[in-house]
Formats: structure tokens, sequence, C-alpha cells
């Protein structure tokens, strides 16, 4: 099947009046749970889940690309209405959002953040439509030493960029990729790691894991008083909320040059493995305030400061399901969801997925595209539904939620060890939360382990010389980000002292090796690229030291 | 107790912790004949892991030995016994599964924890009862005839 044929398959299918419907029930699912402060992307995922098992892959596909398109755009309206971020990608649209709605422009300001994230999925889609076929080439030359490598990449970026202590976030991925490595290897079919109890030999399923550690970790940390747990969110303000969808539109077209650098910005962290939509909605946020041509205005309920981090966390969420269907490579615990629930429908990304599945890659870029439509169709519903569900206690919530996501992970296999599962993993991440370990490693651990294991021995298998992953320049370039992931906190926290100030331009360096090894006339030209900027970073510090030695002399 | 004392007990836990499982790793019993085993790959994470506790506990050393305060410790204790609670009401729901059947069991789950965390009054004991009841029949038409999931059907007679 050609792109093309895929396309258009792909294109009858989802315009079949009951994919649709199940697109617009996912999206509303998605604005409801994501809107609930404390409740993400990921557990709206979780929860809807269940409800697709049975379908086919169009239709699940369908329903679980609208929660995750509707749980992003959701957070907004809980960090407008309440000040709360309904999930971590909205925590700065709180800054600008809350202000304006507490000038009493509520449909205003929901209506500019609506807006906003519609453009960022509709521009990160189209994107996502002319990159992910080259990606997707991509991704067949990069071969099983470079595969590690990227996993190696993945999970060392996701420890350094936790908060905090970067050794938690690295032992934190290490549980995770050794409760995938309990029971049968992927390659040879052997137990280890059981202790010798049968029961283990067919492993944890991921599944089970993520939902315990996300409905446990969250559910309880939300809970930490029982004051807390009885309390219930009010949003009566918000209860006639009409958008004025003109005046939206000419801001927003205004505002055009920051629509585009936001969306550009949310894009290039999707794509890279671990930074997703928390982090690139503040940079997004960060750089708005910075350009703006009054500063100064931000926080008191300007519109770029709602504009800025809306367009972004949607496009970030295009640049990550990129990685996804072109590499398999989830970037966050929320994409880790999404693959899980591509799993269950007999979907599995891989390099190749993009020649052997067009149909499916593009249901799944269709639906992203597709339900931002829907966002802006179902918000007034939604809105109405979720002033009902913020007037229900915490704690009712989260046993009703609980029991639900027992019930939901038992039905994956219809085996009581899932729950079991599930419970185990809930007790171990809420311990770990509490400990301060970061909880994203631990997924990203659990999810990447099998797939890590399986390209180190097939690599090891063509040839056991560890040179291969510093002569094969995918596997150079992905070691070299690693390492310089892992280096990455302490030049942070170095940055002004000693050789730590030329971090940035040697990285640029150690980064354009590879890209010249490889073939083609593009990647030497990115190389030329990266040396460039790398002489140039490098002139500006060493300038600015000599400046500030200068004028230490002259007193 | 101070957030030493608790950085090192958990260092010291992850390395042993580590040992333990690296001498499973020696009970995997190949294929003759097998160029990799299937021990190197968890071998390489428990290495990794028990390095990464050593470095811990080394950081964890540099931390302040300043003890908790009452009002800390209070608040630790609340947390920790609410948390627990709903670990124990789920323990106590994995239990009866089998016995009296996902929708019974499930209800009594709520049941128990919102009473728990919830209000002590007859209002709320009704509004909880009532919670308890909805969810369980709301999970059976979902799961059992929308899902057509075959969910523990219960052996409640053998409690007899």
């Amino acid at each position: 099947m050609t792109l093309f044929d895929g396309f258009l398959l792909a294109l009858s299918q989802m315009t079949e009046p009951y994919n649709l419907l199940l697109l617009g029930a996912g999206v509303l699912a998605g604005l409801l749970v994501g809107a609930i402060p404390g409740f993400s992307i990921t557990m709206a995922v979780v929860i809807v889940l269940p409800f697709t098992y049975g379908m086919e892959t169009t239709p699940g596909l369908a329903i679980m690309l609208g929660v995750m398109v509707g749980g992003i755009s959701g957070g907004l309206v809980s960090a407008m209405l309440l000040g709360i971020p309904g999930t971590p990608a909205s925590v700065a649209t709180t800054f600008d959002g809350l202000p304006l709605v507490r000038k009493g422009e509520q449909g205003y300001a929901l209506g500019l953040g609506l807006w906003a994230s519609c453009i960022g999925g509709f521009v990160s889609g189209a994107v996502l439509f002319v990159l992910a076929p080259p990606l997707g080439q991509i991704g067949l030359e990069i071969g099983p030493w470079g595969y590690f490598s990227l996993i190696l990449f993945a999970l060392t970026i996701t420890a350094s960029l936790s908060d905090g202590n970067m050794v938690k976030g690295l032992i934190a991925a290490c549980v995770g990729l050794l409760a995938s490595a309990v029971g049968e290897d992927q390659v040879n079919g052997i137990s280890r790691l059981t202790f010798g109890n049968g029961d283990l030999d067919g492993g944890f399923a991921y599944l089970p894991i993520l939902i315990g550690v996300f409905a446990f970790s969250q559910l309880l940390s939300d809970m930490p008083t029982r004051a807390a747990a009885r309390r219930t969110l009010s949003a009566e303000a918000a209860t006639n909320v009409r958008i004025p969808h003109l005046r939206v539109l000419k801001q927003l077209l205004k505002h055009w040059i920051l629509t585009l650098r936001s969306i550009a910005i949310g894009v290039f962290v999707g794509v890279l493995p671990a930074a997703g939509a928390s982090i690139s909605n503040l940079i997004s946020y960060d750089q708005a305030r910075k350009n703006s041509k009054n500063p100064e205005a931000f926080g008191t309920g300007t519109e770029e400061g709602i504009i800025a981090p809306e367009s972004t966390n949607n496009a970030t969420m295009g640049g990550a399901l990129m990685v996804l269907v072109a590499l398999g490579i989830p970037g966050d615990a929320a994409a880790a969801a999404v693959l899980a629930a591509l799993l269950v429908h007999d979907v599995a990304p891989s390099p190749t997925f993009m020649t052997e599945r067009p149909d499916v890659v593009y249901v799944i870029l269709l639906a992203f595209v597709i339900g931002h439509i829907f966002v802006l169709l179902l918000q007034s519903a939604a809105l109405k539904i979720f002033i009902r569900i913020v007037g229900i206690p915490i704690y009712i919530l989260a046993g009703v939620i609980l029991l639900y996501t027992g019930m939901g992970v038992f039905a994956i296999n219809n085996t009581s060890f899932d729950i079991w599962t599930m419970f185990l993993f809930g007790m171990v991440g809420y311990l770990m939360m509490r400990l301060d370990f970061p909880l994203a490693p631990l997924i990203l651990g659990t999810v990447l382990g099998p797939i890590g294991e399986v390209n180190l021995m097939r690599a090891m298998q063509i040839s056991p010389d560890l040179l291969n992953f510093a002569t094969r320049p995918w596997a150079l370039l992905f070691l070299t980000m690693a390492i310089l992931s892992l280096l990455f906190p302490f030049a942070k926290a170095r940055s002004k002292s000693g050789y730590w100030k030329y971090f940035g331009p040697v990285s640029f360096l150690l980064l354009a090796i590879p890209m010249f090894m490889m073939q083609g006339s593009l990647r030497p030209i990115v190389g030329a690229a990266l040396l460039l900027a790398a002489a140039w970073t490098a002139y500006r510090k060493f300038s600015k030291t000599s400046h500030s030695h200068e004028d230490l002399r002259h007193g | 107790m101070s957030n030493r004392s608790i950085a090192l007990l958990l260092a010291v836990f992850l390395m042993g912790l580590s040992a333990l499982l690296f001498l499973q790793t020696f009970q995997v019993q190949n294929f003759p004949g097998t160029r990799f085993g299937a021990e190197i790959w968890p071998r390489a994470i428990i290495v990794s892991m028990g390095l990464l506790s050593l470095i811990l506990f080394i950081q964890s050393l540099k931390k302040s030995n300043a003890r908790f305060n009452a009002q800390t410790i209070q608040a630790f204790f609340e947390r920790e016994r609410i948390a627990w609670s709903v670990f124990a009401c789920f323990l106590v729901f994995l239990w009866l599964l089998p016995r009296l059947g996902a929708y019974p069991a499930g209800g009594l789950f709520v049941f128990a924890v919102l009473t728990i965390l919830g209000p002590k009054t007859l209002r709320f004991a009704l509004l909880h009862l009532g919670v308890a009841a909805g969810s369980s029949v709301v999970l059976w038409v979902l799961f059992s005839q929308v899902l057509k999931v075959i969910a523990p059907a219960g052996r409640w007679w053998a409690l007899l």
C-alpha cells in the first residue's frame, strides 16, 4: 500500500459518522478529565482506555486520540476559571488566564485559549503530515545500535529534566527497566527474576503498571489531608460563558508571529524525548514575554500570555505523536499511555510502521487534526458538565475512579493478576513519589525496557564489537546526546564558572561529528550549521569573559 | 528522624535490593550454547542501579541532620494514614474479588474508602452507600453488559 492509498483509506474511515461520533466522545471525555485539577492527560487516557478494548482499530484509535486532544485542551478551563492548571501543560496559562477572567472577561479568555490550542493543533498536525514520512525513512536507517542508543537517550534526558535529583530520576528509570525485565526474556524465552514464582513467568504487563503508578500516586497526592480530600472546587462564576469568536480571531491574527513561534517551540520540544508539554508551555510563555513590546503587562491578563502557552502545548503533542508514529518511541508518560492504547489495538509503532501500515498512521494523524475541530464544538457542553463535576468532593471521585480503573485493568486480559500488579506498582509509585523520585522515568523505563533489550541483543548478535556504537552515525549521535543530557544539570548549575560555560559550544561541536558521518547532502549541511553555531556561541562566551576581565581591570 | 537518616535508609535499602536481585540473576538457566544469556540485560540494569544507589548514599551524607518538628511529623502521619487506608481497602477488595465477585466487592471497596475519608454522619453514610451501590450498578452495566467482560463471579457461599 502506498502512502497516498493509505491516506485515502484513512480519510474514508475517519469520515464515517460512527468514527466521528467516537472521536467527539473521546474529545468530550478528554476535555472533562483534563479540566479536573490533578487529573493529567495520562489519567484521561487511562480512564477511557477500557471502553475501547472491544473496538476495531480505527474506532479505538479515534476515541483515544480524541481523549488526548481533549485532555490537553481541557487543562486550560480550570487554569482560567479556578487558577489551578488542569494538567501540567497548562501551568503558564494560569499566569494571565486567571487575571483576565477576574477582569470579567471569562468568555474572551477561554476563547483565546481555545482558539490558540486549536490553531496549535492544526498547524502541528500539518507539520506531522509533512514530516512523519521522512522521519519514518530515517527510522529505517537507525538500526539496532542507533535504536538502543536512542532509548538510552530517552531515559537519560527524562531523568536529567526531572525536577530535583537526577540520580533519583536514573534510579526510577532502572526500576522501570527492571520491572519490564521480570519473566521470560524477549529473545530466548528464559525466565528470570521470578524468585521461582510461576505466576511471574509472563512478566508484568505494562498497562497495569502505568495505571497503578498514576492512579494511586495522583489521587493520593490530591488528598494529603482529610480536609483536602473533602474539598470541592467551585466554578460558579462560569455558568454563563459566551465566547466572542470574532474578537478572539482578530486578536490571534494580530499576534500571528507569536502564535507561529509558539507552535514551532511546541513541535520542537515535542520531538525531543521526555520534554513534554509541561516544559514547553513555560518555555513558550518565557519567550513570549522576552519578545513582547509590553513585557511588564505579563501576569496582569495580557492576551499574549494566553496565546503562547496554549498554542504551544497542543503543538507539543503533535511533535510527540510524530516521534511515536515514526520511531515507536514515546516522548513522555502521556505518549507512553497513548502507546499503550495503540498496543491494545494491535498497533505497534516501529521504524517500519510508516511503510507497513500507512493507513493506521494516517488515521492517527487525521484523528489528531479533526479532534481539534471537536474541541471548538464541544467546549461549551464540556463546560456545563465540568461545573457539575468540580462540585463533587475529591474523595468520592477518588474512590469511584480507583474501582473503575481496577476493573479496567482486569478487562485487559481477564486476569486478577493484572489488578495485583496495579496494586503493587501503585504502592511502589506512591512510595517513590513521597520520596521525591520522578515517576516519568519509571514509566518510560517500563515501556522502553523490552525494546531496548531486543535491540541490544540484536546488535550484539550481528556483531559483539562495542565500537559499532561509535562508528555508526545514528548510534554515535544518540549516545552523544545521552552523555550531554547527563552533563546538562551540572552545566546548568555552573554555567558561569570555569570551563562549564563552554558546555553549549562543545555540545554543538560534538553533535556535528555524527552529522558529517551520515550519507546524503542535507545532513552534512546540518553538521556545518552546528559547527557554525559552536563557533558563534564560543565567540560570544569568550568575548563576554574578556569584556568582564577588562571591566575589572579598569575598576 | 531527619532528612538525612531517611535518605541514608533509602540508599541502603536500594543497595540491598540490588544485591538481592543480582544474586537472583545467577538462578537463570540458559539453553546450552546461548551466546548472550537472559541474565545479561537485568544484570546490567541492576549494576547500574547499585552504583546509582551508592551515589545516592554519598549525596545523603551531605544532607541536613536537623530533626523534624512535631507539626511536620503529625502532617506526615495524617497523610500516610489516608494513603495506607486506601491501600488497605484495595487489598481487601482484591481478597474479596474471587470470593464475593467483582461488583459486590467493588461496591464494598467504594463504601469503605468513602466512609474512611468522608464525614462520619448518618447523612453522609447514606450518601456513601448510594454512591457505592450506584458505582457497582454502573460498573456492571458498563463492563458486563456493554464491554462483555467476564468479571469474577465470586463464590460467596464458600464464605459461609
